[in-house]
């Protein structure tokens, strides 16, 4: 049966390609649409990571890569009572690391991104992300082009202390590797905190966020209130809160893309449905005489809808690549990181075997109710 | 074998277009007959044919198959009665346009348990049978009408059915093509006591089988059977 179908949506190759078409774009827009969003939660989750401190952002923005602020801050805010210290970072993307394409394979994340830092900042690496200096040292005020990279970094490009590697058309010096289980740093660079603002077209009193270390970690909740208060165009965060703000924001672009994923599968289903009613009405001598051989009502369900199925199933492979390829797209476009999860893919699988089976269904059973006479009568 | 009692079959019923198609009509079909069914246009040839093949509900009567009422099978039990013990030959061939002549023969069988290459070989065998063998792959666009109906012919013994029932199966034929379908039919009735019933306009068939069924207005006005059946 499986056969017959295939050789019937064979020979019916335009209308096949139709409704291939309708699934196709359904699936590769929601895997290109939800890596995105994935993608996003993923590097907002790892970037948290474990720090006991406090981050501060510009207010209102909804990743700190687009955040900015004045490093008057925190100095200012290092004269606060109740705060042991406070530092700016900035978080930015590694562009052509190696002369590469930034590259994004299904179920990887391979983006790299760089903190631009200041060498008072090792203990806050550390205490974050448990990136401890593996091989060589960290930054010094004198390592202009010195980097410290993640251990990934250093497996993927095989690099070392005292290496070359070159992004965002720079060359750099490696002067450390940090230590592997390193989370959001295994993929990340390390770079002095002027580079990073270079880089970024940045003034040199501008970072993205700034790091503030209470004198008691008892006390973080007050100091968090007093920056609130004291500073409004500034939010201050635990790594906590953080963790859950960017979670509701991702949350909510997670949710918008999916719906719009779903309305664009919902169009495609119909055009399945469509596509497949006109070619049963098509078809209808042809049902006529199956029927009269001996098919039974089932038999022409059973064909209807496996015609579908193949057609799903083809659509949501092809729709899973090509999603995944427009995915990569973006990322190389706009540096953002996409994520192709494996639960992605099977979400998108099912939803295109889904719009096939709802979308046969009704032409399959309108197929099995014709009666036989009818049916061959028909011209 | 097929036995039908009181068959009438209404169309419209109770409306101002009423068509009553059959009327009264019983009659029993033995294993292994050779009948023909003339009549004019609109007499009820196609409609019994219909009814007895279990393509069709009667709207009053009763088929038996195999001394079985069919009245009240489901469809699926029709349909299987259809797949295991019967046969049909449409005029208009009734073949798929898109599929080869060996893939039509083998439609019947393609939902059963029956093993493709199974299958393919009773197809091929069938299709020599009727002097297809060198035609195997052909569209039925690529074949001629006669080549056409004897695919139609060889497709209707896929199932060894008892029996098969033929709708004016020389209807778009020319006379010489239509004869050898019927010798066809008749050599195949001869040889595997497969019974035929076959509805046409054409007199001149009538001596060619061993029964003659006339109908007029929806009713059996002849039922004869023939001695002397002429040879080809």
């Amino acid at each position: 049966m499986i056969k017959f179908s295939v050789r019937n949506l064979l020979k019916r190759k335009t209308r096949s390609l139709l409704t291939l078409s309708g699934i196709v774009i359904g699936v590769a827009m929601i895997i290109a649409l939800v890596s995105v969003s994935e993608g996003l939660t993923m590097l907002a989750t790892e970037f948290v990571g474990n720090f006991q401190g406090i981050f501060v952002l510009q207010k209102d923005v909804p990743d700190d890569i687009f955040s900015r602020i004045n490093l008057e801050d925190a100095e200012a805010i290092e004269e606060m009572s109740g705060v042991k210290k406070a530092s700016g970072q900035i978080i930015g993307i590694v562009r052509g690391l190696e002369g590469a394409e930034t590259e994004i394979g299904l179920e990887s994340l391979t983006a790299g991104y760089f903190i631009g830092v200041g060498p008072e900042d090792e203990e806050l690496l550390a205490s974050t992300y448990n990136a401890e200096v593996d091989k060589g040292r960290f930054l010094t005020d004198n390592d202009k082009y010195g980097v410290v990279i993640g251990s990934g970094i250093a497996d993927s490009y095989n690099k070392n202390v005292g290496d070359k590697i070159i992004f965002n058309d720079i060359k750099w010096r490696v002067v450390g590797v940090f230590n592997e289980g390193a989370g959001f740093m295994e993929q990340g660079i390390a770079i002095p905190l002027e580079r990073a603002q270079e880089i970024n077209g940045f003034e040199d009193d501008i970072v993205t966020m700034l790091s503030v270390m209470p004198e008691n970690p008892d006390e973080i909740d007050e100091v968090v209130k007093h920056i609130d208060l004291r500073y409004p165009h500034l939010d201050a965060y635990t790594a906590q809160e953080l963790g859950e703000t960017a979670g509701d924001f991702l949350g909510t672009i997670r949710t918008a893309f999916w719906l719009i994923s779903i309305v664009a599968g919902i169009v495609g289903g119909i055009g399945v449905a469509n596509t497949m009613i006109t070619s049963v009405y098509e078809r209808t001598k042809e049902i006529g005489i199956l029927r009269a051989v001996g098919w039974t009502q089932r038999n022409i369900v059973v064909l209807i809808l496996t015609e579908g199925l193949v057609l799903s199933i083809i659509g949501g492979i092809i729709g899973i690549f090509l999603g995944s390829a427009v995915a990569n797209a973006i990322a190389g476009v706009t540096g953002f990181v996409v994520y192709v999860s494996f639960e992605l893919v099977t979400q998108a699988f099912t939803f295109a075997l889904t719009v096939g089976l709802i979308g046969g269904l009704y032409p399959a059973i309108k197929a099995a109710q014709m009666d036989p006479v009818t049916a061959l009568r028909y011209e | 074998m097929i036995e039908c009692k009181k068959l009438c079959k209404t169309y419209f019923a109770g409306t101002p277009s009423q068509v009553d198609a059959l009327t009264d009509v019983s009659l029993k079909i033995k294993t292994g007959e050779f009948i023909v069914v003339t009549g004019p246009s609109g007499s009820g040839k196609s409609t019994l044919l219909h009814l007895l093949s279990a393509l069709d509900r009667p709207s009053s009567g009763k088929v038996l198959i195999n001394n079985k009422d069919t009245s009240h099978k489901t469809d699926k039990e029709l349909s299987l009665l259809r797949r295991n013990l019967l046969g049909f030959i449409f005029q208009g061939f009734n073949l798929i346009p898109i599929i080869s002549a060996i893939e039509n023969v083998a439609l019947p069988l393609i939902p059963t348990k029956t093993n493709r290459e199974e299958i393919r070989e009773r197809a091929v065998k069938l299709l020599e049978s009727v002097g297809l063998g060198h035609r195997l792959d052909h569209k039925p666009i690529e074949l001629s009408g006669g080549e056409r109906q004897r695919v139609a012919v060889a497709r209707s013994l896929i199932n060894n059915p008892r029996m098969v029932f033929a709708d004016e199966p020389t209807g778009e034929l020319d006379s010489k093509t239509g004869r050898s379908v019927i010798k066809l039919m008749r050599d195949l009735n001869k040889k595997q006591k497969t019974a035929f019933v076959m509805a046409t306009h054409d007199e001149s068939l009538i001596d060619y089988a061993k029964r003659h069924i006339k109908m007029k207005d929806g009713r059996i006005v002849e039922d004869n059977h023939n001695n002397d059946v002429k040879g080809f």
